[in-house]
């Protein structure tokens, strides 16, 4: 369970950026929610601050009743985090990159061999796992950081633009992921650009603005709410409605 | 592609436990994935092997070629004499010893070192009336020889015949290549003529069985000449004392190449894993993890200390076959040559060396956002480890005062002097305790920077929060913030500490300077650190209250814990902790009364209530609470007393006598500290012990007058007024049973008034603060 609570995050000598304002919102066990929002909305800063990677400025984020803010370490035992720019040690390979990723979260030796030959058969490792990680592809690659984030098997799972840079191809194992993670009863966080299939995975979204939540349900409540017909047309509304105020100031 | 349905394991609701592994495992376990990481790069290999195996024949070639045959080169050298005897005996052979030489060398008999294959032009002088000693010209430069000759103990009755009457002492300076050379030069033909010499005497055995006449060669040389006396030599070093930069020491310039390869090695691996892992964004998903990162920041760093000690073994071994193949080591270390000792001396600074400079390395790299941000930071760095290398190798430079604690000169003087036989432990344990503090303290803001905010996010994050106070408070100081303090401390104490003693100020100036001294370094740095931090400062300095029990506990131990200290004190000595002799003790006594000439409310505060509070502050106070947060109570114990104890040998003129007897009061500080929750009873503790020894120290030298009861008192103790207690072997028995009973007792109260509150020990922060 996360509970988000009037989470804010500023930047800059005197706190004049605001990166994250005043958000809330709530995710349960075998739930997936999508962080959406344009590029500068905030989605990655709340990530962060979820983790406990981020201090925030005020407000807090809980997991499972502990908050990130004061005991980071038990937050970051349960969450596993697939970041966007997550990278790969060039010169291990998967299966020595998730062992070692596995003792950093204290699992022992038999429960990282279980785990990972679980793993390694929800992601198709097995060709690769010996090889070096500078010879993969990027799909390759996608599906060890997806694996390394699964490895301590958290109840948490929070993915940052997991489908970046991929493929029709790669993209389908993401979804194929999520889908398998709201399986395992995970209470999961999405942020994408990739609306359509938001939609189509995503229980509940909450729609980031300028670092504000400025809607917040199923779609079908967000439809209802905004008049709208997908989730693009609402996003959209947001951001010309930028422009249309920017264009009034000019005027 | 896997379906991944039927692949519940049902975990998911509940919170992943994992089952808790022992830390240190876990750091092992990631440090060995970071080397396992850097050792597979082939940049590293390149740097760990390649390079020695270059660097070192080439420089080898360079120094044989052009290094030690400069000065043989249409130079002119003097060999000034400091009597006519000493020149009649020398010079009247060096012509015959010549000829020798050259038939030797026609023959191929006789080694010749390199810069013996040029002609050398050798100027005689002598030392005139009024001129200064031999070994003074000589240590100036203006002869790069002096011979001399003394009278052997039986020259008065002319000693038996063939048995030299005289000694020859040859004076030079080892750190001088032009006197090395002329030494070289004359000791060679001394060697050829001490060969022909002795040929000529086994010849002579045989002279009855050839024919009375004739005969050629050596045979006929044995018949016409007589022999000489042979020569007793002995060598004197002198130590440079030339303003003059005429000369580099190259015993000075190969540890200076050592550090610097040594440095090299270590860069690599210190860019790539901090800058490096964050352009490839493994820095982030290792943030992530639950371990402290300080934990992943060590683990680090033992991996770039593992491959700059690899580093700096390689080129140890590269350089010492260099040196052994090129033939070049009694030219560069003197007539030792290079000794396996001596390796492994120099072995041991270089890991000194890398546990320095790769916490330092770690700090600057730990700062940049990528591989090429870190590399150009670390070419000023490079630059700016490379002045103090270089003025270490001006001639003069020693290893003492200031320098001792200067980073990176310290550890080359130190290795220069080990090279040449003349290191003195002293100031080396001052340089390499100054060193590993000063790893501890970079460590620790390595530890602040690395996967801060603005470095993981460098967009989103500034430098400014980076350096900005903590918007909350905290209850206890960190051991990172322990070490900053204390490696500010230590350099700053040391060289102040030496400035205020050597500056020929007055009893009162200097006791004031002291006792202010302290109070700022000892009570005032700590603060510093816990202000910029935002450490509660009552907390940050376990100042809290205590029972009132314990106080008096406290005053009894203060007040009889000296018998204790003084045979543990004469245990030390011993056991060799010796580093002063009696003239030395005479002239620290010399200096306490000289001190004690001041008022003795300046002399007390000096010397008693400035160190009892501020260093109880500093050391149960900050440090304490500081390892605490990491420690097991006697874990805690036992690492400040010894910081307690190493800090009494460094500032007390590196007096070790005073280790074990300073340690033990450390111990004694922190039981007291820990039972009582609080640092007030140890600093009741500390000012009672010092001020009653200092008081005594007042009554000896009759600043009270002569009291009738002290004096009967002393005198049932078997004491007299007058008795220096360091020069007494054993305190009397009834002194010692004082100093059995009384801090027993003294014990028994502190435990007792503490014996409620050390049911809780485990949770100190819980204790009610005062105010």
């Amino acid at each position: 369970m996360i509970v988000v609570h009037e989470l804010t995050k500023r930047f800059g000598e005197s706190d004049e950026i605001v990166a994250v304002d005043r958000i809330s919102f709530q995710v349960r066990p075998s739930e997936v929610y999508g962080l959406l929002g344009a590029n500068g909305a905030g989605k990655t800063t709340t990530l962060r601050m979820i983790v406990g990677l981020l201090t925030p400025t005020s407000g807090y984020a809980e997991v499972d009743g502990v908050r990130s803010d004061q005991q980071a370490d038990d937050v970051k035992r349960r969450i596993g985090l697939v970041s966007t720019s997550a990278g790969l040690y060039q010169w291990l390979s998967p299966r020595e990159m998730l062992e070692f990723f596995a003792d950093l979260y204290g699992m022992s030796a038999e429960q990282t061999a279980v785990n990972l030959a679980r793993i390694a058969d929800v992601l198709d490792l097995h060709s690769f796992l010996d090889r070096r990680c500078s010879t993969l592809s990027t799909g390759q690659k996608q599906r060890v950081n997806l694996a390394r984030a699964l490895m301590h098997d958290p109840p948490i799972m929070l993915l940052d633009e997991p489908t970046r840079g991929l493929d029709v191809v790669g993209s389908q194992v993401v979804f194929d992921y999520i889908a398998h993670l709201r399986q395992q009863g995970k209470a999961v966080i999405v942020s994408t650009h990739q609306l359509d299939e938001a939609a189509r995975l995503c229980d509940r979204f909450g729609l980031l603005h300028r670092g504000r939540m400025v809607e917040e349900g199923t779609f079908d409540e967000l439809c209802a709410r905004t008049g709208c017909n997908n989730l693009v047309e609402i996003m959209m509304r947001y951001v010309r409605g930028d422009e249309a105020l920017r264009e009034s100031v000019t005027a | 592609m896997s379906q991944y349905d039927g692949q519940s394991d049902g975990s998911a609701a509940a919170p992943a436990t994992p089952r808790p592994r022992r830390f240190v495992g876990r750091l092992t376990r990631l440090t060995l994935k970071e080397l396992r990481e850097i050792l597979r790069d082939r940049r590293t290999i390149i740097t760990l092997v390649l390079m020695p195996l270059l660097v070192y024949p080439l420089l080898g070639v360079v120094f044989q070629k052009f290094v030690l045959t400069l000065p043989g080169r249409n130079a002119k050298y003097v060999i000034g004499y400091g009597d006519r005897r000493a020149h009649f005996m020398l010079a009247s052979f060096f012509s015959q010893a010549e000829q020798q030489l050259h038939e030797l060398r026609k023959e191929g008999e006789w080694p010749l070192p390199p810069q013996d294959q040029s002609q050398m032009e050798l100027l005689t002088d002598f030392i005139k009336h009024g001129d200064p000693p031999l070994e003074q010209l000589v240590g100036e430069g203006a002869f790069d020889v002096g011979v001399r000759t003394r009278p052997l103990l039986d020259s008065a009755s002319g000693g038996p015949p063939g048995q030299p009457r005289f000694e020859i002492e040859l004076v030079y300076q080892r750190e001088s290549p032009s006197s090395m050379a002329v030494l070289q030069h004359m000791q060679a033909r001394i060697l050829a003529w001490q060969n022909y010499r002795e040929q000529l005497r086994m010849l002579r055995q045989y002279l009855p069985y050839l024919p009375a006449v004739g005969g050629s060669g050596l045979i006929g040389l044995a018949r016409e000449e007589s022999l000489r006396e042979p020569l007793q030599l002995r060598f004197v070093n002198v130590p440079n004392q030339s303003r003059d930069v005429y000369g580099i020491s190259l015993a000075t310039v190969i540890p200076l190449i050592l550090i610097l390869m040594t440095i090299t090695g270590a860069v690599y691996p210190a860019i790539d894993l901090t800058a490096g892992e964050r352009e490839r964004g493994t820095l982030e998903a290792l943030v992530a993890a639950p371990l402290p990162r300080m934990a992943l920041l060590f683990g680090k760093y033992v991996a770039v200390v593992a491959v700059a000690l690899l580093t700096a073994v390689v080129n140890l071994v590269a350089m010492t076959i260099t040196i052994k193949t090129v033939g070049l080591g009694q030219a560069l270390f003197g007539q030792s040559g290079l000794s396996l000792q001596s390796i492994l001396l120099v072995l041991a600074l270089l890991v000194m060396f890398a546990v320095f400079f790769s916490a330092v390395l770690l700090a600057v790299t730990s700062f940049a956002r990528s591989f090429k941000e870190a590399q150009a930071y670390l070419i000023p760095l490079m630059l700016l480890s490379l002045t103090p290398g270089v003025m270490s190798l001006l001639p003069g430079t020693r290893l003492e005062g200031t320098l001792a604690v200067v980073p990176l000169i310290n550890m080359v003087l130190l290795a220069r002097d080990v090279f040449a036989g003349e290191a003195q432990w002293g100031y080396g344990m001052v340089a390499v305790v100054s060193t590993a503090l000063y790893a501890a303290a970079t460590l620790a803001i390595a530890a602040r920077i690395f996967g801060t905010d603005a470095i993981l996010y460098g967009s989103s994050g500034t430098w400014g929060e980076l350096l900005r106070r903590p918007r909350k408070e905290t209850a206890s100081p960190t051991v990172p913030m322990a070490m900053l303090s204390l490696a500010l401390i230590f350099p700053l104490y040391f060289a102040a500490q030496g400035t205020v003693a050597g500056g020929g100020l007055n009893s009162v100036t200097r006791l004031a300077l002291s006792a202010i001294l302290t109070a700022l370094l000892f009570g005032g740095m700590p603060l510093l650190v816990a202000v910029l931090r935002r450490v509660r400062l009552r907390s940050a300095f376990g100042w809290r209250r205590s029972p009132l029990l314990a106080y008096l506990g406290a005053t009894i131990l203060g007040l009889t814990l000296w018998p204790v200290a003084h045979e543990v004190y004469l245990l030390g000595k011993k056991l060799g902790l010796t580093s002063f002799d009696l003239a030395y003790l005479q002239q620290f006594n010399d200096h306490v009364r000289e001190l004690a000439l001041a008022p003795s409310w300046l002399f007390l505060a000096a010397m008693a209530f400035s160190p009892g509070i501020f260093e109880e502050l500093c050391f149960r106070g900050f440090t304490f609470e500081a390892l605490r947060t990491r420690l097991s109570g006697w874990g805690t114990i036992v690492v400040s007393a010894l910081l307690f104890g190493v800090f009494h040998v460094i500032s007390s003129t590196l007096a070790t006598e005073r280790l074990l007897p300073s340690t033990l009061m450390g111990l004694i500080l922190g039981w007291v500290a820990w039972r009582a929750g609080s640092v007030k009873p140890g600093i009741l503790l500390h000012v009672c012990h010092n001020g009653f020894l200092m008081c005594f120290a007042l009554y000896q030298l009759g600043r009270f007058g002569r009291i009738a009861i002290v004096e009967r008192v002393l005198r049932s103790l078997g004491l007299r007024s007058h008795t220096v207690l360091e020069e007494v072997e054993h305190l009397p028995t009834p002194l010692l049973l004082i100093g059995i009973i009384g801090p027993l007792i003294g014990f028994l109260i502190v435990y007792l008034a503490t014996a409620r509150r050390g049911e809780n020990q485990s949770a100190p922060q819980e204790e009610p603060m005062t105010g």
